[in-house]
């Protein structure tokens, strides 16, 4: 078994096609030399770079065939890390690019359902590159029935998102954009850029999925935002409860959650406080993957609990009450 | 007489410069194609593993290697979307670009016919190179090509099953489709052309009879399931999917209600496995590099491995000479090592 920091770090890049996502590519690519560098591509883009590998891929969604129907697989992606994993010549870093169009659970669920990819390589992050003058269309797009609007579902999955083009916006525009980006995530950290000129570190070493980094629950990003609350379809529901939870209830609840309402969640954090644990209990999921441990103690800490969901017609009042229905009396 | 057969320590040791993907013994002389993730094609001497030839031949790695039986063609393909035609009377290859990663390729039994596994497409090709057929836009990526036994059909197995196509006046339509759930990783035919068997992604193993297609799925594996091989005879099919080998008895009728016998010796999930050709040896790897050979036999109580080996890193492709006196298995770190099952 190869140790979390043994693995290679994989970073998911995505965002509309204009947005500067293959700008930033080329920039990581520039500026991180000394690096091996694996791309795996899904759009034609245009990366000069002669010393990366860059692997052409097409996007293949399998469902895993074990009942879960959310459970999705990229099958391009198995082969590919497959085949970069046995090389003798090592990587320090992969890259996928996705298209504006791919959804990006299967890509994360990836690294959660194929043991072989797990052991050895460990999602890093989901990067969203977002035009900041393109972005309200994009997310007030009006789609069929049944049709995902994937610029909402690629905010939603995303860690960090990089808000690029700002100079093409006004201060009241840019304050618009942030503050529905936060609506959709409330767990994402925004980074503002022109021409994708991020310091690297902010892309390239987010631990997103990394349950022994801190987290970092903000509670001002839990509050509800009753002012600009409307109905959207994909929303982030931040709880924080003060108390401790009972163990059991928590996990019948958590268990039901993922089962019934898995398939809407798009992702989960949080940092619990359980009757009788000394260390804090930190989670986070992917629909219906779940992966939680013992993070750091108390201490002298104020105990409370903080759980964020992000997802698809989220029901804030079944989450709260859910959850509140696990407190120690 | 399996229990005089012990492994007799290496009989050689060699090595190509990247992580081999494939080795294929050829069946006319004694000589052992590797096919490496830089791309490279070593022929090698099966008698003390020299490197005989050796030449960069598809840029971003070579995957699959086949021998024509009876002939003298080595087939080769890889992530440059093409396949190479090695004749051993010729110097230089020829490659032909069929389109796609070559995942698997595999020759007729008459060796009349390459089956090639080309992205999305199952092609067909004449032993000149010339495409024959190709069955383009399968539902995904074809992953393994199999023949039945008497080379009338070819199938791809790909995410949903195996689909069947005649080869003799090639069908535009699948004759035959054997679907499962899930993705395809490896098939193989059974030798006395009865069964087809599916090692797949969602740790499961899957069966059907030729040709009444019944099937059964044998699911609930830790794992992915990526490596099955059938014995010479056609009784015991044994697959991966845990550090314990799974045999299943297809004597009778089949392994449908059957347990398999469960052969521990491996520390971690098994890499590769490959059944002696001439008698009833199996070997076996897993991914940290140990090695095993077996007698099975027809009874349940021999369940130890009758010697292992440690080659140090993961094992990713096994292949017995014809004659079955040696295996060779090739590593990630690149290294070829023969094995001598008998002494000489």
């Amino acid at each position: 078994m190869t140790s979390y920091d043994q693995k290679v770090p994989v970073t998911v890049l995505t965002g509309f096609l204009g947005s500067g996502k293959t700008t930033l590519l080329n920039r990581i690519l520039t500026e991180q030399h000394g690096q091996r560098i694996a791309v795996i591509e899904n759009e034609f883009g245009e990366i000069g770079i002669d010393d990366a590998l860059v692997i052409d891929a097409e996007e293949e969604v399998f469902e895993m065939n074990n009942g879960c129907i959310c459970c999705t697989v990229r099958g391009d992606l198995i082969r590919i890390l497959g085949t970069l994993m046995r090389r003798k010549e090592r990587f320090d870093h992969i890259l996928i690019e996705t298209t504006g169009l791919a959804d990006p659970a299967p890509v994360a669920q990836t690294f959660f359902m194929d043991d072989e990819i797990g052991a050895q390589l460990r999602l890093d992050g989901i990067i969203t590159v977002v035009d900041a003058a393109h972005l309200l269309p994009h997310l007030d797009e009006v789609k069929p029935e049944g049709v995902e609007n994937e610029a909402l579902e690629q905010i939603a999955f995303a860690d960090r998102i990089v808000l690029n083009k700002t100079d093409l916006v006004d201060e009241g525009e840019l304050a618009e954009v942030r503050r529905r980006i936060t609506e959709v995530n409330r767990l994402a950290d925004i980074v503002e850029t022109v021409q994708c000129k991020v310091d690297l570190a902010a892309v390239l070493d987010v631990g997103g999925f990394d349950l022994s980094r801190a987290l970092v629950l903000d509670p001002a990003f839990l509050a509800e935002d009753a002012e600009h609350q409307h109905d959207l379809s994909v929303t982030s529901v931040g709880i924080e409860l003060p108390g401790d939870l009972a163990m059991e209830p928590l996990n019948d609840w958590l268990g039901w959650l993922l089962s019934n309402r898995g398939v809407d969640i798009f992702r989960s954090k949080g940092i619990l406080s359980v009757d009788g644990m000394p260390e804090r209990y930190v989670f986070q999921g992917v629909h219906m993957l779940f992966d939680g441990t013992e993070g750091e103690p108390w201490g002298d800490a104020e105990r409370s609990s903080r759980a964020v969901f992000i997802g698809r017609n989220l029901d804030r009042e079944e989450l709260e009450s859910g959850l509140r229905a696990c407190l120690v009396p | 007489m399996t229990t005089t057969s012990t492994m007799e320590g290496t009989g050689w040791r060699s090595a190509v410069p990247e992580s081999v993907a494939a080795l294929a013994w050829a069946y006319a002389f004694d000589v052992l194609a590797a096919a490496d993730l830089a791309g490279e094609i070593t022929l090698l001497d099966g008698r003390d593993g020299q490197i005989l030839r050796r030449g960069a031949s598809h840029g971003g790695g070579a995957f699959a290697l086949a021998w024509q039986p009876r002939g003298q063609i080595l087939a080769s393909g890889g992530a440059d979307g093409r396949v190479g035609l090695h004749d051993a009377a010729e110097m230089e290859p020829s490659f032909l670009d069929v389109g796609g990663w070559v995942h698997a390729l595999s020759w007729s039994p008459d060796g009349r016919q390459l089956a090639v596994a080309a992205g999305r497409s199952l092609v067909l090709l004449d032993p000149s190179g010339t495409v024959v057929h190709r069955w383009d836009d399968q539902p995904s990526t074809v992953m393994d090509v199999v023949w039945s036994r008497d080379g009338s059909r070819v199938a791809c197995a790909a995410y949903g099953g195996l689909r069947w196509y005649t080869a003799i006046s090639a069908s535009p339509q699948p004759v035959r489709a054997f679907d499962s759930q899930g993705s395809l990783l490896l098939a193989r035919v059974s030798p006395d052309g009865r069964w087809v068997a599916s090692c797949n992604q969602d740790a499961s193993v899957h069966v059907w009879r030729l040709w009444s297609g019944d099937d059964a799925e044998m699911a609930g594996y830790p794992e992915k399931v990526d490596t099955l091989a059938f014995d010479r005879t056609s009784r015991w099919m044994a697959n991966g999917g845990t550090n314990e080998i799974s045999l299943w008895d297809f004597s009778g009728r089949g392994p449908m209600g059957r347990a398999p016998r469960m052969l521990p010796g491996h520390d971690v999930q098994i890499s590769a496995l490959a059944w002696q050709p001439t008698g009833d040896l199996l070997a076996s790897a897993g991914r940290d590099g140990g090695m095993a050979l077996w007698a099975p036999g027809p009874s349940a109580r021999h369940t130890e491995p009758c010697s292992r080996l440690h080659l140090g890193s993961r094992v990713t492709a096994l292949v017995w000479s014809p004659d079955g006196t040696r295996v060779v298995a090739g590593t990630v770190d690149g290294a070829v090592v023969a094995v001598r099952s008998v002494t000489p």
